[in-house]
């Protein structure tokens, strides 16, 4: 019914927003908060789902309650 | 742009560690608190966060069961914390600053230039009269109104131009040689009346060369002063050599005249001379407007004495003349003693006052032919007297009145 009507799905369906520029950093919007943070591993908890982030020496750039920016070298982004 | 903002603020490098330090982090984006350079170190996490939100960490860490331990302060609220304790210094800083701005504003020094025959004083005198002096706002200087005040005030100035530079008030000034500032009225009268010219002073008449009007005298004669030399009214004569009437006219001519010109002068023989007895005191001293400070104070010692006064005005870049002078007084004591003067230095003295004499007279276009010089002695006083030949132009115009005709012969 979302689509049909093309309303916006982040604030609608609570879904996350990942942005990906390069391999280098990792933009992500709308989630309810961090499980794991480790140097080659971050846990996110989105509001259905897990987002599970591996790479190398991951840091984050900043974090607020809305969005966080993750810098590093990334291998992997998976849903859970 | 963001990082400036954050130094604004001021904000804080600290180390997490503890039972769960993730949950630290959920709970603090929770309470809307921002964190950033989140790095992971293994046991512990480092980040930065704003100072505001710091003091929310307390019972963040309460509930996470973490410890929280400040690396590293930044930012302006620190300085400040610093610069509290000379809060006197920062205002003292802000303060002479708008104090030199403030005073800018003024005008502190009056320049003229380009005048010769209007001098410096006279001119500023009248500036003063007019409401503009130094000390006064840059903006109460009405420049036109100055111009024209200053065209109307003097004929010989032609051309004025003033303008403000920095803190200094230039009035250039062009005046003109060439108009002289003739009498307008008996110019006006004689030509229409006539006018003789008579003899300015006594003498003898070397030489009369006549441009207008018809001379009475001629080469030998003596005159006195008041003489007509040349007359400007002019018979016409009938047929029957009765005249007819009278044409005016200004007489003009150049009369070269002979006569003399006397001096005296008298000089005592003794007279006091000061002779420095080489005592000395000199003093700085700091004039503000119009207040003096001398270190260190004068002690007077000395009976007579010479001041000897040099002052220099500050001027801060080349525009800015501030009423600040630095000056250095010296006073050298003196004691008078009784002096005679001799024959030659008398001689001397007389001399220089004949030479002086002599000059003015040339200056006014008088040429000396010949001098009698006489110095005497009497009862300790000496006296001059000198005798000069010379020769000048001479003759002034001299309105005429009207003659009446002779009878029967009206028009």
């Amino acid at each position: 019914m979302v689509e049909s009507l093309k309303l916006p799905k982040d604030s609608l369906l609570g879904a996350s927003i990942i942005t990906v520029t390069g391999n280098t950093d990792i933009f992500v919007e709308n989630y309810k908060g961090i499980l794991e943070y480790s140097n080659e591993l971050i846990l996110l908890q989105g509001r259905n789902c897990k987002i599970e982030l591996k790479g190398k020496r991951l840091n984050i750039a900043y974090y607020t309650n809305e969005d966080m920016k993750i810098c590093g070298c990334i291998d992997s982004v998976r849903f859970l | 742009m963001l990082q400036a903002i954050r130094y604004w603020r001021g904000y804080l490098s600290i180390k997490v560690w503890g039972f769960s330090a993730e949950r630290f982090i959920n709970l603090c984006g929770n309470r809307n608190i921002v964190l950033w350079d989140i790095k992971n170190h293994g046991d512990y996490y480092t980040m930065c966060i704003s100072l505001k939100s710091f003091y929310q960490l307390k019972s963040i860490t309460r509930k996470t069961g973490t410890r929280v331990v400040i690396t590293g302060r930044y930012g302006l609220p620190f300085l400040s914390l610093r610069i509290k304790k000379r809060k006197i210094f920062a205002a003292g800083l802000v303060g002479s600053l708008v104090f030199w701005i403030w005073m800018a504003g003024f005008i502190w020094n009056i320049e003229i230039q380009g005048n010769h025959y209007v001098t410096d004083d006279v001119f500023l005198d009248f500036l003063s009269e007019s409401g503009i002096e130094a000390g006064m706002k840059k903006k109460e200087v009405n420049i036109e109104e100055l111009e024209k005040a200053i065209r109307n005030e003097y004929n010989l100035v032609t051309w004025t131009s003033a303008q403000i530079n920095g803190t200094r008030l230039i009035i250039q000034v062009k005046e003109n040689d060439l108009i002289q500032e003739t009498p307008k009225d008996t110019l006006l009268k004689t030509e229409q009346e006539g006018s003789n010219l008579v003899a300015g002073k006594d003498g003898t008449v070397i030489g009369i060369i006549t441009r207008s009007g018809i001379p009475k005298v001629s080469e030998g004669a003596e005159v006195k002063k008041g003489d007509v030399l040349v007359e400007g009214c002019i018979p016409i004569y009938n047929e029957d050599t009765t005249v007819r009437h009278y044409e005016y006219c200004t007489a003009d001519a150049d009369v070269l005249l002979r006569c003399r010109y006397q001096m005296t002068d008298q000089l005592n023989e003794t007279y006091e001379k000061k002779v420095y007895t080489g005592r000395e005191v000199r003093r700085r001293y700091l004039l503000i407007g119009s207040r003096k400070i001398q270190f260190p104070i004068f002690g007077n010692g000395y009976e007579a004495f010479d001041v000897l006064d040099e002052k220099e005005r500050l001027t801060l870049f080349g525009g800015y003349e501030l009423p600040v002078y630095f000056g250095k007084i010296s006073k050298r004591e003196y004691v008078k003693e009784k002096r005679i003067y001799s024959k030659d230095e008398i001689k001397e003295k007389f001399e220089g006052k004949v030479q002086k004499f002599i000059q003015s007279l040339e200056e006014k276009g008088v040429q000396i032919t010949g001098k009698d010089v006489t110095i005497k002695r009497n009862k300790g006083v000496w006296s001059l007297q000198v005798d000069f030949t010379a020769e000048e132009n001479t003759g002034t115009p001299q309105k005429i009145e009207q003659k009446p005709l002779e009878d029967g012969q009206e028009e």
